[in-house]
């Protein structure tokens, strides 16, 4: 009986569950005015959501919380929906002084728990961080302050610690995941560069740990690069060369690790091997009029992407070379598209970065192509 | 703000669009300084309707050029941009319809590697080097003359594409004029002018004010990765444009050889700045006035011509909502009003000196000082200075055309040598049209003042930026006869050094010299007077622009270079009717610096009549994009306008 129940549940699983949840709503507003804690309330700042993580049946978003000028207009937040039915929870990230985590941007779950890179402000030296959210209390529970050249894009917990990839250079530093010190027990710093070629700028945009393995973006003014390294150390155990100015990575379901490329509108594939290895293959240019992709995610059997230049959205099945894009929905002019949550195959929740509030997309709003 | 990094595109869109805003507004009417010295009245008036000869340009006699004779579109409604896109060699970038900023390419070289000359006063501003075309007078040009080519030695810094030379009106006679025209998207313009005078001297005044709704409606598909994508139909907003230009001029002979001349410029207008079709910004609007006052004298003595000019240049520009992603409301406390203000003042000394019967030398010294002060740059100013001999040669049937200068500007100084030559090897016979051409040339561009000091929002300014530097070599033939005029040449240029915006972590993007580019191409021109009245005019452009950047753009094709380019034309003109039908094809061209991306190919159709009902009066309908394409986009997504109809009434007394 409990194999059943156990084959059944699997089953449903496999499905995608998607007759079991609800669809989400076609808009969500996002917090804004007095809910944001301006620092001067004459001169507020906006919602501004970028990355999304989910715990449980909650969608967390991390709100910008910028004014016009693009200049911190308070505390950074992370607010928790339901998709289906709205606004839950807005948590406070900028501790005592509204000012230890400013623009946020990166946020992963681990667990029950989630972590937030704080860019800070970048007209100031103010409110560089990562934070540790508890879900369950819906409160910040750690936050580590970063030195002012340590501005962090991208964030990904490993088992004993949280990895950050600076937006000055191509660096990981992290953060010990118990004492939450950026030191370990000998009082020494972990800072890892990443190899990769640049002339004038290098940064990290995004990162993720997928079991014993880290991988890290490099974007330059002359590379793309995925680095495979070790989740423990950051020791590097191979790389390979993406597309111009990637974004974002997720991994696919069918493991392997999906990149986007805004530059130069691509979409790669990466495929680990044995002895740390990995290779890279160009998987999909996407249409000329598809312009500066974002984001990128996994629903059980396909990759979704952001694309906010375009404000558009694309599912696509990477178990095909070359992929292939088998919808697509539009998430409304002037929408920008950051993030993409999948709740399901069919269904999503996209941050709209400038339009302040968070798009529900259903089979219906995906425009199918033609097979 | 992780992947704000990658937000750079929209970072370089705000830029240019801050930078074509940021163009000086338009004035400026003077004499030119080369053209009367060397020869008394050496005025490159053209034979035909358009030329491609080596009497185009004074300064430039032998380089490959283009002439547009303004009359020869009286009755049409035509933008500088417009009548520059007869020429081969050019590609122009518009952000938007009508009265929204657009900007010239001359053989592939950015917008501020290109001079723009109004009757021989430079209009690059100090805070930012691209001419906005649209903040230019159509209807008071007599004519534009387009030298292409790195023309350094001949024009000054900033002739890295070329020269376009835009000549005034001037006064021929105690006459007057008015054009009033209507269309669509309440668009409508008002010129006229009146020229007066007497033996002693002569003047003109002219006006042209420009007004559009540009409220037009586009199409865009909703999911460009599906085949067959449905196609979302909007309307333009904030598109609006005002504009009022004003011209004077004025010559008096002072003695038998000798006159003064004055001129005066101005404009002003505003304009809503309605952002890319993705992201409309609505709430963004431009607001700019400017003008030029020159004087010059000039005579002759002693067989030696010279002349002396004294220009100034006054230009501001305010911007309002404007923001690095977006719009904002102005007023708020987050959304401050930007203002610029530049200004630039220089005075040259030219001298031609005959040698012998056959040769001539010219040789001006220029000095001036330009400067730049605003909200969110500050105040900053650097003088300037140039020395330059330039020769004339003839040796029976071929002329050689070397040319040096000896330039400083600020901190930046080069030396741009130069050297044309044009040899027709029959004198009579049925070769005799045949007149075979080359030329060569090195120059720089110094950084702007805007790439220099331009503090605002995400771009940064880079104190420490050099100058770029390019060279090139062309050679062409051409054919020229009475009826039949036709061009054919061939170029290529290598740029280094050249000032690109690059990423500057988190999310601000800040100039550097560390680009490169090897541009070729070949650019085709006939002309043909047909039976009927008819003229028949076609221009061809091919353009191979890659970069030479080392690292992943590196072998790419430059974006926004169209590899091919066809204008074609049949005018017809008589004394009762008029009318013309024109084509203007450009391939798809890169978006993206990476070969991935492209904006699609486009065809535009035009086509006018007109008829006289009196005897001063004409009155023409116009329609353009007869195909009705509303898909058409220009420079980062932003749309372009549909079917316009528009009615045109002129008269001369």
């Amino acid at each position: 009986m409990r194999r059943i129940l156990l084959l059944s549940c699997t089953l449903l699983a496999a499905c995608g569950g998607s007759q079991q949840t609800a669809p989400p709503l076609s808009k969500i507003p996002l917090p804004k005015g007095t809910a944001l804690k301006p620092y001067d309330p004459a001169n507020p700042g906006t919602a501004h959501p970028y990355n999304m993580a989910a715990v449980g049946t909650k969608v967390y978003v991390v709100l910008g919380n910028l004014r016009a000028d693009y200049g911190v207009g308070g505390p950074g937040m992370l607010t928790s929906i339901v998709p289906s039915e709205g606004v839950k929870d807005v948590i406070d990230l900028g501790g005592s002084d509204g000012k230890e985590c400013q623009n946020p941007g990166a946020v992963r779950a681990d667990g029950t728990k989630l972590y937030v890179a704080c860019a800070g402000d970048f007209s100031g030296t103010t409110g560089r961080a990562v934070v540790e959210v508890d879900s369950t209390t819906a409160a910040a529970t750690h936050t580590r302050t970063l030195s002012a050249d340590q501005a962090p894009s991208g964030v990904a917990p490993a088992p004993d610690k949280i990895w950050l990839g600076l937006s000055g250079g191509p660096v990981l530093i992290s953060v010990d995941r118990s004492t939450f010190a950026l030191t370990n027990a000998a009082g020494t710093q972990t800072v890892i560069t990443l190899d990769c070629p640049h002339t004038i700028y290098a940064y990290v945009p995004d990162l993720l740990v997928v079991g014993s393995d880290l991988y890290a973006l490099c974007s330059s003014d002359r590379a793309g690069v995925i680095f495979r390294l070790d989740a423990s150390t950051g020791q590097p155990k191979g790389h390979a060369t993406v597309g111009a100015t990637p974004t974002a990575l997720a991994q696919t379901p069918d493991g392997r690790i999906a990149v986007v490329c805004s530059a130069d509108n691509t979409l790669w594939i990466a495929t680990p091997g044995s002895g740390g290895t990995i290779t890279a293959q160009l998987a999909h240019t996407y249409a000329s009029g598809t312009s500066t992709l974002q984001g990128v995610r996994s629903s059980a059997r396909y990759v979704f992407t952001t694309a906010s230049g375009s404000n558009t959205v694309q599912k696509i099945d990477v178990s095909v070379s070359p992929a292939k894009v088998v919808a697509e929905a539009n998430t409304g002019t002037g929408s920008a598209p950051w993030d993409v949550l999948p709740l399901s195959d069919d269904a999503a929740v996209v941050s709209d970065s400038l339009s302040d509030d968070l798009t529900g997309l259903t089979a219906v709003d995906f425009k199918a192509a033609s097979q | 703000m992780p992947r704000a990094l990658s937000a750079t595109r929209r970072c370089l869109e705000f830029l240019v669009a801050l930078l074509l805003a940021s163009a000086p507004a338009r004035g400026g009417e003077a004499v030119p300084t080369g053209n009367a010295t060397a020869e008394p009245r050496p005025q490159a008036e053209p034979v035909d309707v358009l030329v491609t000869g080596s009497r185009a340009s004074v300064r430039a006699p032998a380089a490959e050029a283009t002439v547009v004779q303004a009359d020869e579109f009286a009755g049409e409604v035509r933008s500088v941009a417009e009548l520059l896109s007869t020429a081969p060699g050019v590609s122009l970038h518009s952000l938007g319809g009508p009265g929204q900023a657009t900007t010239l390419s001359l053989r592939g070289a950015t917008a501020d590697e290109s001079l723009v000359l109004l009757d021989g006063i430079p209009l690059h501003g100090p805070g930012g080097g691209a001419v906005d075309l649209e903040t230019l007078p159509a209807a008071l040009l007599d004519r534009i003359v387009i030298s292409r080519g790195v023309l350094g030695a001949q024009f000054g810094a900033g002739a890295l594409g070329g020269v376009v030379e835009l000549v005034p009106r001037k006064p021929k006679a105690r006459s007057g004029g008015a054009q009033l025209s209507v269309g669509s998207y309440w668009t409508g313009q008002l010129s006229g002018d009146v020229e007066f005078g007497d033996a002693s001297g002569s003047g003109l005044a002219g006006i042209q004010l420009d007004t559009t709704e540009g409220n037009f409606s586009y199409a865009q598909p909703r999911t460009p990765e599906i085949a067959g994508s449905e196609t979302d139909l909007a309307t333009r907003q904030n598109a609006y444009a005002r504009r009022g230009s004003l011209l004077l001029r004025w010559a008096q002979q002072i003695a038998a050889d000798s006159e003064v001349d004055f001129v005066l410029q101005g404009t002003a207008g505003w304009r809503g700045l309605p952002g890319p079709s993705s992201f409309p910004t609505l709430q963004s609007r431009a607001l700019d006035q400017g003008g030029v006052l020159g004087a010059r004298i000039r005579g002759e003595a002693d067989g030696i011509a010279w002349s002396g000019r004294v220009w100034g240049r006054v230009d501001r520009l305010e911007l309002r909502g404007v923001q690095i992603f977006g719009d904002c409301t102005d007023g708020d406390p987050s959304c401050p009003r930007s203002v610029e203000r530049s200004t630039a003042t220089q005075a040259e000394v030219e001298i031609g000196v005959p040698i012998g019967s056959a040769h001539l030398l010219r040789v001006t010294g220029a000095g001036g000082e330009e400067s730049i002060a605003g909200s969110p740059t500050g105040s900053h100013r650097r003088g300037s200075g140039s020395l330059a001999a330039i020769g004339d040669l003839r040796f029976g049937r071929a002329s050689v055309h070397p040319a040096v200068r000896a330039e400083i500007v600020g901190s930046q100084a080069a030396v741009s040598p130069g050297i044309a030559a044009s040899w027709s090897p029959f004198a009579k016979g049925t070769l005799a049209p045949l007149e075979l051409r080359t030329g060569a040339g090195l120059s720089f561009r110094p950084p702007t003042l805007s790439e220099l000091y331009l503090d605002q929002g995400g771009i940064l300014p880079n104190p420490d930026l050099q100058s770029e530097h390019a060279w090139s070599v062309d050679a062409g033939v051409r054919w020229r006869a009475r009826a039949f005029t036709v061009s054919v040449g061939a170029f290529w240029s290598r740029y280094r050094d050249l000032i690109s915006y690059e990423l500057f972590p988190p999310v601000r993007v800040k100039p550097f010299n560390v680009a490169a580019a090897r541009i070729a191409g070949v650019e085709v021109q006939v002309v043909a007077r047909l039976p009927y009245a008819l003229t028949a005019l076609a221009s061809y452009s091919y353009l191979d622009a890659v970069n030479l950047r080392p690292g992943i753009e590196g072998g790419h094709h430059l974006s926004y270079r169209p590899p091919h380019r066809l204008f074609a034309r049949l005018a017809h003109r008589a004394d009762r009717i008029e009318g013309y039908f024109e084509a203007n094809a450009t391939s798809s061209m890169p978006r993206n610096n990476f070969d991935t991306a492209y904006l699609p190919a486009q065809l535009t159709l035009n086509a006018g009549v007109g008829a006289r009902v009196t005897e001063a009066l004409w009155l023409d309908v116009e329609a353009k994009n007869l195909l009705d394409d509303r898909t058409q986009q220009d420079l980062f997504q932003y749309p372009l306008p549909g079917f316009t109809l528009a009615a045109v009434a002129r008269a001369r007394f």
